[in-house]
Formats: C-alpha cells, structure tokens, sequence
C-alpha cells in the first residue's frame, strides 16, 4: 500500500482561463480522487441582477464572463422579451446571430491555443491566437469592442451592420478559414498530440449523461444535442446539424470544437445571405411580471437563465446556470485513474470558465 | 526536409511582423469606443444619463447646478450618450490616455436664466 | 408559472426524481427562491429538449433530502443553496461545509431578501429594494 500525498492543481496554471483549485490525491503518479475548491471569483451576480434596474443589467450579465459575453446578454434579453410578450424584428434576429457565431469562433479558437500550450507546443498556440486577431478585428469593426461588445438591448440590438462591414467579416471569414485549415491538419496528423489526447479522460455515453454534462463534452461522447435546435434567435432558418463524435475522450471534444468553428464560419455565410432589411429595435414599456426560462448554446455549451419579474423596475431573482456549472462534475468521474501530467489536458477538454461558474 | 525552407526565407528577409509602437499607432476603426467626451454647453442638467448609467459615473445635482463624471469608472457601455437629449455626451473612437491620477470631470452650469414670458409679466 | 411544471413534497422528492432518472432525463438545475415566510426550489430537467419543473414548496428550517443520491452532479448547487439561502439540507455526498464561494467570516447566506446590500449604481438609479 504507498502513500497518498495531496497536490494542489492550481489556482494559477496556465491552461485555466481562471483560477480554482483542484487538490488531487495521488498515489505515485496515479491521481486516486479529487476535490475541487471554488472562491476566487465570485462575485455575488444573481444579488447584484436584483438591485439594478432592467437595462443596466444587460451591461451586469455580459461581464459574468469575458470570453463568451455576447450570449449572456442575448440568454438574459431573450428571456426578458418572453416575459414581455414581445417580437423583435427579423433583422434583429440575424444580427444576435452573426455575433453570437463570431463569439463561437474566437472561444474556440482561444480554447485550441490553449490545447497546444497545454502540452508545451507554444508555436502553434501563438499561431492559432495570431488567427484569432482576425476575427477580434470583424467583432470591433461591427461593434466597438473587442471582447465585449454591449451590443444587445432588450428590444433588439443597438447598432446595426453596414453592408461594407458585412463584406468585411466575409473576407475575415475567408482568411481564417484558409488559416484553420494549416492547424487542422497538424491536429490531426501530429504523432505527440494524438498519442496525449487519445484515450484520455474516457467518459462513456451513460456517465455523461448521469453526470449531466452539456456542449461539446456531452457531444464528444455521442448524445447529439445542441440547444440551437430549440430554434431561438435566427436559427430556425439555417440549416445545421449537432456536430457529434463517438470518441468519448479528450480528442474528440478537440475535434468536436475544431469542426465547430467550420461550422460556424458557414452559419456565418447563411445568415448574411438570408438577412433582410428592416428595423433593428422595438420599444417596450411598462414593467414585466412573470417567470420564465430560457436557454441559449454557448460557445462551452447550454446556458440557462430563470428570470422572475414582480411588475417594479427590479427583478425579483435572475438566477444563471452556466454550462461550465454542469461540466465541473464530470471531473469528478474523469480525474481519478489518470496520470499526473494528463490532469491539465482532462481539464482543458471540459473548457472550463469558472468566473461564469461562480459568477 | 526542404519543405520549410520558403517559410525560412520569407522570415529572414521580409522585415518585422510588429508595428513599432508608440512611434507608430494603428488608426483606431470608425465607430471603436474609446471614451465619452461631454460638451457642457448643450447640457440642460435633466440627468437622464445618470439614471441609466450602469457602473454610477454621472452625478448630477439640479440644485447646485454641477454634473460630475468619473471618466476612469466609464465602461464606455454609450447608454448614456443613447439616452441624452440634447446630444451633449458623444462617442470618441480614441481609447483615453492612461494616467497618473483618476482624474474627475466637474462641470458647473451657468445660472439658469428667467425665460422671456415670466420677464414680460413683470413689466 | 412556467411550462410542463409540478409541484412536489419534500418526501416524495427522491422519489419522483429517481423516476425521472430511470426515464433518461438529465438534470440541468435547480432554483432557490426567496418568498419571505417560505422558500421555493425549482428542479429542471431535460430530454430531448424537452423541459420538466418540479417546484418544491417549504418554511425556512425543514430538512430536506438531498438528490446527490441519484444524481451526483447535483452536488455543486446544493452547496450553493446552504451556503447562500441557508437551506437545510441533509446528506450531501460531496460536502462543503457552507465554504464552498464564500470564506467563513464573510456576510452569511447573502441571497435571503432580508439581508440588504447596496451598490453604487442603484443608488444614483432612486434606490432599490
């Protein structure tokens, strides 16, 4: 029987976008359990949602997290249109849906830098960040900002796309899509990445879903399910099917998000193709009452919102379930039998945001 | 073996990848959002803006006739510039210059004037 | 009241969800809300895209069973709900101790409506409860 020590896996590792804690007890160099420890970024949102007023906490909600921003506000002014009875306009729609899929491509693209750099391949994870620039240029061109782009508003958007900035995303979209296809074939043919990705963290189809895991983890181990399917925003006039693979382990959720980002590069071409003209905002007034739960596909997976108005400028509880929230457990199931050293890949593949976790 | 070899040599002699900052700046995009920039003159003290201010960088007291703006607290979110109606708080698409001090704009309005129809009926 | 929603008892609450795990449901949250004498909690699930509420209704001091017997994902948010809600819950199979966000000598159970915290922005805003 050897001894068991416990290491601490954080707070600062340069594979977690934000910090937690993770104190592994290992035997050897086997990791036998594991015990998360949470803190360092909460904030205390869901409090601060009840005292502010309506529209300001549009601006509150997209800075739960900074790198998918966009979807906060698009889940959280969805969800207050409901209780409104509103409609937004057509273009609207296809406004929060160019945005929401741009959003997709530079978390990705983030998370697969990442991936390389978790295994010390830092001129690959320079290489795809230097990609990522490009499409952080489309977002602040159209927008203003780079990362969060305080576009949404509860009636619709706030600013519209001009038909020489539409041009502009195309040939954004054309570069780094010629790009994208150099860092899939290292991915998928490199002998280093394949033999550290393959096999592990295996999570079967019945202990993802026991675990209630969402986005591309639940996907990657065969359940196809995307909350886009739902039909909100534009969605329901493109055409797309869930991306699945049958790996159950870390490669497939990095293939799972490497042909997530083709995929939105064409729901990108579909929308500016369809898009009409018209307004881009409908005022609402007065105050809504009500419940209502609402749930939009981030780029990590399904986010939720619960919303309850009591007929005052308040909200009476906003309460957000981001999919990181979910994923954390299947740690859980995933950590313990592996290798030291495969522990940051295991947690890279669940892409983890812990400042939307903790909120 | 040779197959990086064009990479090689369109790095050594291509000259450098970066711009050589600060003696040479990008041109930030039209409508970037660098900072509110405020123009006292249209201003009627009416505090709209800073009811709809999410992070409370507008003050504005109608009795003592003063509007106060925390340019280091702005998150440059535009509700307020959305909002005013006399256009007196607009977009600047230069990111504001760092500092030493958080610097605090306080703006004093004139006195108000009596307007014309209450003068005449005093005559 | 939202969609496809009934209530449930505190007693027969792992009862009715472990049906809803033998049926293939997945468990997505759950909800504490404040309503001054009682608190509520909202379970979510999903199949297929297709969403299931169980709204418990309870006073403030009952115990209530915890479902990380079936499903042990819910273990993160029921920590959550005794740490800031002060629910009474019993069981938990990953426990935290009530320091799971916050540390131990900071403002307890933050969320309850009576305990009042302000923010700058409401304050300019006229105010809020």
């Amino acid at each position: 029987m050897s001894k068991q020590t416990v290491a601490p896996f954080g707070p600062q590792h340069p594979v977690l976008p934000e910090p937690i804690q993770l104190k592994l007890t290992m035997e050897d160099e086997k990791v036998v359990s594991v015990m998360p420890a949470f803190g360092y970024c909460h904030r205390g949102v869901e409090k601060a949602g009840e005292l502010n007023d309506l529209n300001q906490n549009v601006f509150l909600v997209e800075r739960i997290c900074g790198i998918c921003s966009f979807t906060h506000a698009l889940c959280y002014c969805q969800g207050i249109e409901e209780m409104y009875g509103a409609e937004i306009p057509v273009r609207a729609k296809y406004l929060r849906t160019i945005w929401s899929e741009l959003h997709r491509m530079h978390s990705h693209l983030l998370w697969l830098g990442l991936l390389a750099d978790a295994f010390g391949f830092e001129s690959l994870f320079m290489q795809i960040w230097r990609h990522r620039e490009l499409v952080m240029d489309a977002l602040e061109k159209t927008s203003g900002h780079r990362v969060i782009v305080s576009t949404c508003t509860i009636g619709g958007v706030r600013r519209d796309i001009s038909e020489e900035n539409l041009q502009f995303i195309l040939n954004t979209l054309k570069e780094v899509q010629t790009e994208l296809d150099k860092v899939t074939s290292v991915l998928s043919k490199d002998y280093t990445i394949r033999k550290r990705c393959i096999g592990v963290g295996v999570m079967s189809t019945e202990q993802a879903l026991a675990m209630g895991a969402v986005g591309p983890v639940m996907r990657a181990s065969g359940i196809a399910q995307d909350a886009r399917q739902t039909g909100y925003a534009a969605y329901s006039d493109l055409k797309f099917e869930p991306i699945v693979e049958n790996g159950c382990d870390s490669y497939a959720r990095a293939l799972v998000r490497l042909r997530e980002t083709y995929q939105a590069v064409d729901l990108i071409r579909q929308a500016i193709d369809k898009m009409p003209q018209g307004e881009i905002a409908t005022k609402v007034r007065g105050f809504p009452t009500g419940e209502v739960f609402t749930r939009v596909e981030q780029p990590r997976g399904e986010l939720v919102y619960y919303m309850k108005g009591n007929g005052t400028k308040n909200l009476e509880r906003m309460r957000v379930r981001t999919p990181t929230y979910s994923n954390v457990g299947t740690l859980l199931v995933t950590l313990p039998g592996c290798n030291l050293a495969d522990v940051p890949i295991i947690t890279l593949a669940i892409d983890p945001c812990f400042s939307c976790t903790e909120r | 073996m040779a197959w990086f070899l064009p990479g090689v040599l369109g790095n050594l002699f291509g000259g450098p990848a970066t711009r050589m900052y600060p003696f040479q700046k990008r041109e930030p995009f039209e409508n970037a959002r660098g900072q509110i920039v405020f123009d006292g003159s249209k201003c009627n003290l009416c505090g709209a803006c800073a009811r709809r201010c999410p992070s409370a960088v507008i003050t504005v007291d109608r009795t003592a006739r003063t509007f106060r703006f925390e340019n280091f607290r702005c998150i440059i979110c535009e509700a307020c510039a959305e909002v005013c109606p006399k256009k007196a708080l607009t977009l600047d698409n230069h990111y504001r210059a760092p500092a030493y001090v958080k610097d605090v704009l306080l703006y004093n309005a004139p006195p108000e004037e009596k307007p014309a129809v209450a003068a005449a009926k005093e005559a | 009241m939202i969609e496809n929603e009934r209530p449930v008892t505190p007693e027969a609450l792992v009862g009715e969800v472990k049906q809803l795990f033998d049926s293939g449901h997945r468990f997505i949250t759950a909800t504490c809300l404040d309503l001054g004498e009682n608190l509520e909690i909202l379970y979510h699930f999903d199949k297929n895209l297709e969403l299931q509420h169980l709204r418990m209704n309870f006073p403030k001091d009952a115990e209530i069973p915890s479902i990380t017997g079936v499903y042990l994902a819910a273990f993160l948010i029921e920590n959550e709900m005794k740490e800031l809600f002060g629910v009474n819950l019993k069981g938990i199979a990953v426990d935290y101790g009530g320091t799971l966000f916050t540390p131990a000598e900071a403002l307890q159970t933050p969320m309850l409506k009576s305990v009042k915290v302000t923010s700058a922005a409401a304050e300019t805003n006229g105010g809020a409860q």
